[in-house]
């Protein structure tokens, strides 16, 4: 089965960015449509399980950021502009769901659909986020990084501050943790 | 099939929802409320006070203290950013980036820029301004102020009398009769003291010195005309230009007129000196430096009144604060200390010693923060300790007392 289709964003093209750069409204509002749903998307999947009323202001923060350091931004550097957010993006959810508050799994709610092709979908989709939910923070931004927004190791290395090794061992583990959860699940995936 | 690279499930059956409508909507309104406000949930603004909001829209910039007046500042930060006065004895192109000016001979303009916003002096004579569209000019003059942004204009600053100007970075609303704005292309803002109008392409518009912003000036004292024939008006002109500069420190904090009596006698020696008002701040100063000036030898002398006008160069708090903003948003703290604290020496109020204050903080510079936090009011106090603390900068530091009643934050 295929892994997940990652959330591709056609880059802002240079004059906008620069326009950006320099505080235009239109290309500030441009940059922020352009970005917001893998922005969105992210954080909304580290926060699984959690406090997910939070996922609006945390998108809302993680531009305010993005537009007050674009400025000093390198358009020539190693990162992507995406890249860039999404770096932001996770390091402002990370320390958020270090506050005490928000340690508490609420869980997704179980399926009770009948196991036609849509509701075993579903029943999928709820395992994935259960075992999702369950991950250590660390490997879940490990995972939601690599599987959802294909960042290379050495993106997510330096979004997060680790090393590549410790990278690539926090996703192994997460991917063994939730295989277990998944084959508990949902045992036919993996009769087939 | 799993392997190591991927969990061979389909990861997409997890999906989000889509992203809540007005993300951008907020996120920009946020973005404008910084930059006029700088940190507004950490800095209340005086009810009382007029909002830099509203400062934003009612005034141009106005090009910032003394030092820009004659010294020219190098490009230290990025390309684009850059301050300078340029002097035409002759016609000269000014390039500013995109947009530029060029002076006729006899005009001065000092300017300075700060990204994309321009601000510009232009003291007296006439230049021609392109501008480009990424960038705002504002234009001031002593009777008004030009905001232009993707334009061609002419400006003409014509003097009273040029001719009594002791020094150009002098003149003020005093000496200039009218500024003549005639727009080519675009639209520009002019800003008079207590209006504005739009002037279109092809359009002529005219300031007229009027109101209070004008110190009238008496025809009898206008010009250096000696009393006695043998004392010629380019010998005063010539003497006077040797201690012009003299003169003008005597006054670097003063503003209004002055007028001196000087008598001098037939080997070209002062022998008299009287100035009005006798008491105000520079007319000793002023006084003693005219009692030395040496006039050329003549067979009678001759005696003549000589009136002088000083400002001093105005400074623009809102100015100042929309570059502390700007710093501080470009995470250049440094800059924003120094804009901040050039505010507040501009038109100091709880305001502006807030903003100082909460850099002060935010860079550890804890001497400072004391000075400062001395000089607050008791609520201001209050709001002073909580914010520092946000910093790691805690009571004790700021008032050699322990905080109490509260678990410190670290």
């Amino acid at each position: 089965m295929p892994a997940a289709v990652a959330i591709r964003t056609q880059p802002l093209d240079e004059l906008t960015l620069r326009r950006a750069q320099r505080g235009e409204d239109r290309a500030w509002r441009e940059l922020v449509e352009r970005y917001q749903a893998p922005v969105h998307a992210l954080v909304w999947r580290l926060l699984a399980g959690r406090a997910r009323h939070r996922v609006p202001d945390l998108v809302q923060e993680t531009f305010v950021r993005v537009l007050r350091a674009l400025p000093s931004w390198d358009v020539a550097g190693a990162a992507s502009l995406q890249t860039w957010i999404l770096t932001i993006a996770t390091r402002l959810t990370l320390n958020e769901l270090r506050k005490p508050e928000m340690t508490a799994i609420t869980g997704e709610p179980p399926s009770t659909e009948r196991a036609d092709a849509a509701s075993e979908r579903a029943r999928i989709g709820a395992a994935i986020a259960a075992g999702v939910a369950a991950l250590p923070d660390a490997q879940r931004a490990v995972f939601v990084l690599r599987e959802y927004h294909e960042l290379e190791y050495a993106d997510i290395a330096e979004a997060l501050g680790l090393d590549l090794g410790t990278v690539k061992s926090r996703l192994a583990r997460a991917r063994a943790t939730l295989r277990e959860g998944l084959v508990a699940a949902v045992p036919e995936l993996w009769r087939r | 099939m799993m392997d190591d690279e991927t969990l061979g499930i389909d990861l997409d059956a997890w999906q989000p929802p889509p992203p809540p409508a007005g993300i951008a909507d907020r996120v920009l309104a946020r973005m404008r409320e910084e930059t006029t406000n700088i940190l507004p949930q950490a800095l209340p603004i005086d009810p009382d006070r007029p909002s830099t909001r509203r400062w934003w829209l009612v005034g141009g910039a106005i090009v910032a203290a003394a030092a820009v007046a004659v010294v020219v500042f190098g490009m230290t930060r990025a390309p684009a950013s850059g301050s300078g006065q340029l002097v035409a004895t002759q016609p000269a192109h000014l390039a500013l980036g995109p947009s530029s000016a060029d002076l006729d001979a006899r005009t001065v303009v000092t300017w300075r820029r700060a990204k994309y916003r321009i601000t510009a002096q232009q003291a007296g004579g006439a230049a021609q301004w392109r501008v480009d569209a990424g960038d705002t000019l504002t234009i001031e003059t002593a009777l008004g102020s030009i905001e232009a942004t993707n334009a061609s204009l002419r400006v003409e600053v014509k003097m009273l009398d040029e001719k009594k100007t002791i020094a150009l970075s002098a003149v003020t609303a005093a000496a200039v009769a009218v500024v003549t704005i005639i727009v080519y292309e675009g639209t520009v803002r002019v800003r008079e003291p207590d209006v504005s109008h739009e002037v279109r392409a092809g359009t002529t518009y005219q300031i007229k010195a009027k109101g209070d912003n004008v110190i009238e000036v008496e025809e009898s004292v206008v010009g250096a005309a000696p009393v006695e024939p043998d004392l010629t008006r380019e010998h005063v002109k010539v003497a006077m230009d040797s201690v012009k500069n003299q003169i003008r420190a005597c006054a670097d904090r003063y503003n209004g007129k002055l007028s001196a009596l000087v008598i001098v006698d037939g080997t070209g020696k002062v022998t008299s000196v009287t100035m009005t008002p006798s008491d105000a701040a520079p007319t000793e100063c002023v006084a003693r430096w005219l009692g030395r000036t040496k006039f050329a030898a003549t067979k009678n002398g001759g005696k003549f009144r000589y009136p002088f006008l000083f400002t001093v160069p105005r400074c623009d708090v809102d100015e100042l604060l929309a570059v502390g903003v700007d710093a501080l948003t470009s995470q250049d703290p440094e800059r924003a200390v120094e804009s901040f604290e050039a505010a507040h020496a501009c038109a100091p109020s709880m305001d502006t010693l807030k903003r100082v204050f909460l850099m002060a903080c935010k860079v550890k510079n804890t001497t400072r923060a004391r000075e400062l936090y001395r000089e607050m009011d008791e609520q201001s106090q209050a709001w002073a300790i909580s914010t520092c603390a946000n910093n790691g900068v805690y009571q004790e530091t700021l008032t050699d007392e322990p905080e109490r009643g509260h678990v410190r934050r670290r």
